[in-house]
């Protein structure tokens, strides 16, 4: 473990890494060949600070992975800017975009997709290793590979000859968590890294997470649906709840989950399934207007909720909230919060 | 609560046979019982047997699942029936009419290219009922589960996801079942919908005194909707109680650490933590209790000795050996 720790070069850097004003849209053929956009993420302003921990929540189809991907790298932005270190990545110079990409790393959310079938636990592993000049020899690849199972609590002689079918889920998670970790990032974003993982388990999972963020000052972005392991996961960070492509609510995690101060947030964890009988049964859920999610392709006008919120006013349908700071460090985008 | 049983399942062994090496024991031996309107909830980890054990209850294990011994008797309609006796043309009168399913994963079930009405009638047919009847009962149905009759009229890709499933729910109600299973009804949906589903589930129990058996991986849906809770680990019953004592006074430790592995929004979140080792293979289950390997509390004899699910009193049962030090 010791030589990780150099990961990052002596330097701390305020804002790590900001989106700004970012937009993505997807574009599919229709069956007519006519052309249909999906507006995956809509206008988002995020900044992730050295050594921070963001949960980013919201259910099915806001745009979290998409949103995932364009902070890697992976997408580019119909619209605005990811900056690194204040540098715009799509006007980066070949070698810094390499580093670029070394030090900002995605954990997928298919971990079927994750790994190569067809290698062992080594070749994954070394692969990248030597790719990145991080070794080299393949001695030294030995060496470093044992060290990182080593890291994510797994034997090495026990599966670095394995392949990925011979392992656990839980294993083959710890391989994909070795394999971010093996290019010493600043940043990982990791996209529902448990929720193949036996309940029982994804603590284990998410303490390795935050341990070794800790250990290598890695700064991390935890995708979830689930807010229990949101509120767990980033307890000495922030939140951030977005719905429909949008960021509705930002704030430290446990101000936000006891004090919500979105309309969306607050009907949210109003519903989320509390393991406690007699508060289960007493409590009152938020009743929306209308449980239909809007479509992503078209998406309402003015506060992208306003068609659900119970307390949406005229003025809802027509303008576009801004994030403002309603408190300090709480962020909101809501007219009735302002 | 009303106490009279109305399904009782006694010592049900239901396994998968995978050549001639490999026998998946989903289902190992299995006894409990379910009383007239109560809400049983089934909650264990992926893989323990919650599904199979539902196939078992009608008799519908897919193959290479065969129900191996035990017996499922049904009191619905009057004396004791096993289940497991019946002749087929019997469990055609069974199934549907007196016990129902949801399946898990049910939406993707619908037939994509027939309007929703097309569904009721394929069932309502097949079991005798009259064009007439069927349609009178989905208007019923479709009042009852809150959505527009025109819904009759659509095909399932105009449907939400939350809309699909009511309208599963009601048909499963659409020859009037004494027993409902709903197979993990919600883990398609969002929160918001799933709420939704669940006060809608509650309701229907209420108002049709209907006996519901709820099965879910997420334990905390439990505490909202069930009136007794069967904790299943690796194809066996460890703990079934009243939902009360599930939650404020767990006997089996798989129960205890079950619940401090899940950070909710309420407790105390510095004190989660996960099971230690991982989930036993079903097709060579550890010996003495299947939990040993696990457990902060094992001795020798959890080794060795395989517990019994052993009624403690006041409707609760544990399957182990410690629960009295627990
Ligand atoms: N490759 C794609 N082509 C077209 N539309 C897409 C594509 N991927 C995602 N979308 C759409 O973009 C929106 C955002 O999807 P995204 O996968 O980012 O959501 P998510 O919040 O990660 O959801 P989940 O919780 O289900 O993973 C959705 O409406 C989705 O249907
Ligand atoms: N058709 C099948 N053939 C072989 N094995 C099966 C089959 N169906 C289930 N099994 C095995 O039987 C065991 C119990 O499976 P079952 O589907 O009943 O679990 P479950 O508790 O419903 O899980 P889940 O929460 O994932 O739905 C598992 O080990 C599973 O792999
Ligand atoms: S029987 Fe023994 S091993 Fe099994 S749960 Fe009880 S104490 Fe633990
Ligand atoms: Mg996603
Ligand atoms: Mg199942």
């Amino acid at each position: 473990m010791e030589d990780m720790s150099h990961a990052i070069n002596g330097r701390t850097f305020n804002s790590l890494l900001k989106v700004e004003n970012v937009s993505f849209t997807y574009e599919e053929r229709t069956f007519f060949g006519a052309v249909r956009r999906v507006y995956a993420v809509d206008g988002i302003t995020l900044e992730i600070k050295s050594q921070e921990v963001i949960a980013l929540v919201g259910e099915s189809g806001c745009g979290k992975t998409t949103l995932g991907k364009v902070i890697v790298g992976l997408y580019k932005p119909t619209s605005g800017r990811v900056l690194y270190k204040g540098k715009d990545i799509w006007k980066m110079h070949k070698n810094e975009w390499r580093i670029f990409r070394q030090k900002v790393q995605l954990i997928h959310q298919d971990p079927y997709q994750a790994l190569n079938p067809s290698k062992t636990v080594f070749q994954i592993l070394s692969t990248p290793l030597r790719y990145h000049r991080i070794v080299k020899s393949r001695e030294e690849a030995r060496k470093r590979v044992e060290d990182l199972l080593r890291a994510v609590g797994l034997k090495p002689e026990m599966v670095l000859n394995k392949y990925p079918h011979q392992l656990s889920g839980g294993m083959r998670q710890r391989i994909v968590i070795a394999r971010a970790i093996s290019l010493r990032p600043e940043l990982i974003v990791a996209d529902e890294p448990v929720s193949m993982i036996d309940v029982s388990l994804r603590i284990d999972i998410l303490n390795l997470l935050l341990d070794l963020g800790n250990k290598l000052n890695t700064s991390s972005i935890f995708i979830t649906h689930d807010m229990g392991l949101a509120r767990y996961y980033a307890r000495d960070g922030r939140i951030a709840v977005m719905y429909l492509g949008n960021l509705v609510e930002i704030g430290p995690t446990e101000d936000v989950i006891q004090r919500p101060l979105h309309p969306y947030t607050k009907t949210l964890l109003s519903v989320v399934p509390v393991p406690d009988p007699k508060l289960a049964r007493e409590r009152k859920a938020i009743q929306l207007r209308s449980l239909d999610v809007p479509s992503a392709s078209n998406p309402p006008h003015g506060c992208k909720f306003h068609t659900r919120c119970p307390f949406a006013e005229k003025r809802c349908s027509q303008e576009k909230p801004k994030m403002i700071e309603v408190e300090k460090n709480r962020y909101v985008a809501c007219f009735m919060v302002e | 609560m009303d106490s009279e049983v109305i399904l009782d399942v006694r010592n049900l062994e239901t396994i998968y046979v995978i050549g001639k090496e490999r026998i998946i024991r989903a289902v190992d031996n299995v006894s409990f019982s379910v009383h007239r309107g109560e809400i049983l909830g089934v909650a264990g980890e992926s893989g323990c047997g919650k599904s199979t054990l539902a196939y078992s209850l009608l008799k519908l294990v897919p193959p290479p699942g065969i129900i191996k011994g035990g017996e499922i008797n049904y009191y619905g309609w009057g004396n004791k029936v096993n289940i497991l006796d019946l002749p087929e043309n019997m469990l055609q009168r069974y199934r549907w009419k007196e016990v129902a399913m949801v399946f898990q994963a049910a939406q993707s079930a619908l037939n994509p290219v027939m309007k929703i009405m097309g569904h009721f009638l394929d069932t309502g047919l097949a079991h005798g009922l009259t064009k007439r009847e069927i349609y009178e009962r989905a208007r019923i149905l479709l009042k009852q589960v809150r959505l527009n009759e025109n819904v009759l009229d659509m095909y399932p890709h105009q449907l939400s996801g939350g809309m699909k499933q009511r309208v599963i729910i009601a048909l499963a109600l659409l020859l009037s079942p004494k027993v409902l299973i709903l197979d993990e009804p919600t883990s398609a949906l969002d929160l918001l919908t799933q709420k939704n589903i669940l006060d809608l589930i509650k309701e229907i129990n209420r108002k049709l005194n209907l006996t519901m058996i709820f099965i879910t991986h997420d334990l905390s849906l439990l505490a909202e909707i069930a009136t007794k809770v069967m904790i299943m680990y690796a194809g066996k019953i460890v703990e079934m109680s009243p939902v009360e004592d599930i939650f404020y006074n767990p006997r089996h430790p798989y129960t205890i650490g079950l619940i401090k592995a899940i950070p909710s929004l309420t407790g105390d979140i510095s004190t989660v933590k996960s099971i230690p080792g991982e989930v036993p293979d079903l097709s060579n289950p550890p010996h003495g209790c299947r939990f040993a390997p696990r457990c902060p509390y094992a001795s020798k004899i959890c080794r060795e000795v395989e517990p019994e699910l052993e009624n403690i009193g006041d409707g609760r049962y544990v399957a182990c050996h410690k629960w009295e030090d627990i």
